[in-house]
């Protein structure tokens, strides 16, 4: 094997990629020809130097910003429409209680998912803000985001019948005295 | 104590624990702000490649199986994402010639005399500014290759060319870091 054939597998001797017997052959080559050998020395020396060399220097908040993303992204996906859905479910149970007229249930579904979705929205801008997601305003985030929706319907329903609700018990006092 | 091993690591992750996803951040993430850094030659900009890449690497866990390949998996998500912001900004790369002139790498002036006295630190330097002038596709498999450990078959396949053409990147890559540094080589 002469230079020009050795040359072309020492890449992949020095990767250790060749079969047996070119591997012999070129050891073979490499044994009688000094411009080869230093060819290897230099791909070997490369090649140590690039498993050696360290990785470069990152921002020390690094893990702590990750994890924040993290938790950001999935507070996002597992409690958005959750909360939405126990916002509608909510509104749902009060308009089949108290048979409230048909447009009601609209107003209060979109009410609560309203709330619910800003009560969210507020959570994942503080767990930014703190850079990562303290563990009680993990643990309190998904009721905090459900009773925000309820609160809502609630209070959405005090508003638009509460005069009527308390019309009907004042008459009901009335006629029991 | 034992070390968790990634696949146990992912696992945890997968079933809720999200320390367990913290520990592989830690374990891989100078892997990962490499690759990155490397690809996109810009700190800051490598910086939030890495996060976003951990933040899809941990959405992406729910469907991965690939047991005992966690770095590489990752390495290659990374390096594809970085491909694909290379890609919004074409006309970065710089030839080895113009590189050779930047650096100071002429390997026709090996700098006689006591500054050709490079210590292994120096050298390190040198070879991290040689290879931020590679082309990037050479640049991103001699990182993931030779600096990571990758195998050529799964370099190859993370980033979806033949495994002849990852060896041909790697191996010119490595050449021209050959050509660049040889005459600081013989100081190591």
């Amino acid at each position: 094997m002469d230079c020009t054939a050795t040359s072309a597998l020492l890449d992949d001797y020095v990767d250790g990629l060749l079969g047996s017997q070119a591997y012999c052959e070129v050891e073979a080559h490499l044994v009688a020809c000094p411009a080869c050998r230093d060819e290897v020395a230099q791909l070997k020396a490369i090649t140590d130097l690039l498993a050696a060399h360290a990785e470069p220097e990152y921002a020390p908040d690094f893990t702590a910003v990750v994890l924040a993303r993290t938790t950001q992204s999935a507070w996002t996906l597992s409690w958005l429409w959750p909360a939405g859905a126990a916002a509608l479910l909510s509104a749902l149970v009060v308009w089949a209680a108290a048979g409230l007229r048909p447009a009601a249930p609209a107003v209060l579904a979109w009410a609560g998912a309203a709330a619910g979705g800003l009560a969210h929205g507020a959570l994942n801008m503080l767990t930014a803000a703190a850079g990562a997601a303290p563990p009680v305003i993990a643990a309190v985030a998904p009721a905090l985001t459900m009773a925000c929706g309820l609160c809502l319907v609630l209070a959405a329903c005090v508003g638009l019948f509460g005069r009527r609700v308390w019309a009907t018990a004042q008459a009901a006092r009335v006629l029991m005295v | 104590m034992i070390t968790p091993s990634d696949d146990h690591l992912v696992a945890a992750t997968q079933a809720g624990q999200s320390e367990a996803f913290g520990t592989l951040v830690e374990r891989h993430r100078r892997a990962v702000y490499g690759v990155a850094l490397r690809m996109l030659q810009d700190p800051p900009a490598a910086e939030d490649a890495a996060q976003e890449a951990f933040v899809k690497a941990y959405r992406a866990l729910g469907g991965y199986e690939g047991r005992g390949r966690f770095r590489p998996w990752l390495l290659t998500l990374t390096a594809n994402l970085c491909v694909d912001r290379l890609r919004r900004r074409r006309g970065a790369e710089v030839s080895l010639e113009a590189a050779a002139e930047e650096t100071g790498l002429d390997p026709a002036d090996p700098e006689p005399g006591p500054e050709r006295q490079v210590e292994r630190s120096q050298l390190a330097g040198l070879l991290e500014r040689a290879i931020a002038r590679l082309p990037a596709a050479q640049r991103l498999v001699v990182t993931m290759v030779y600096m990571n450990g990758m195998s050529f078959e799964e370099a190859a396949g993370g980033l979806g060319i033949p495994v002849g053409t990852a060896k041909s990147h790697a191996h010119r890559g490595r050449a021209a870091l050959r050509r660049l540094l040889s005459p600081h080589l013989a100081e190591v």
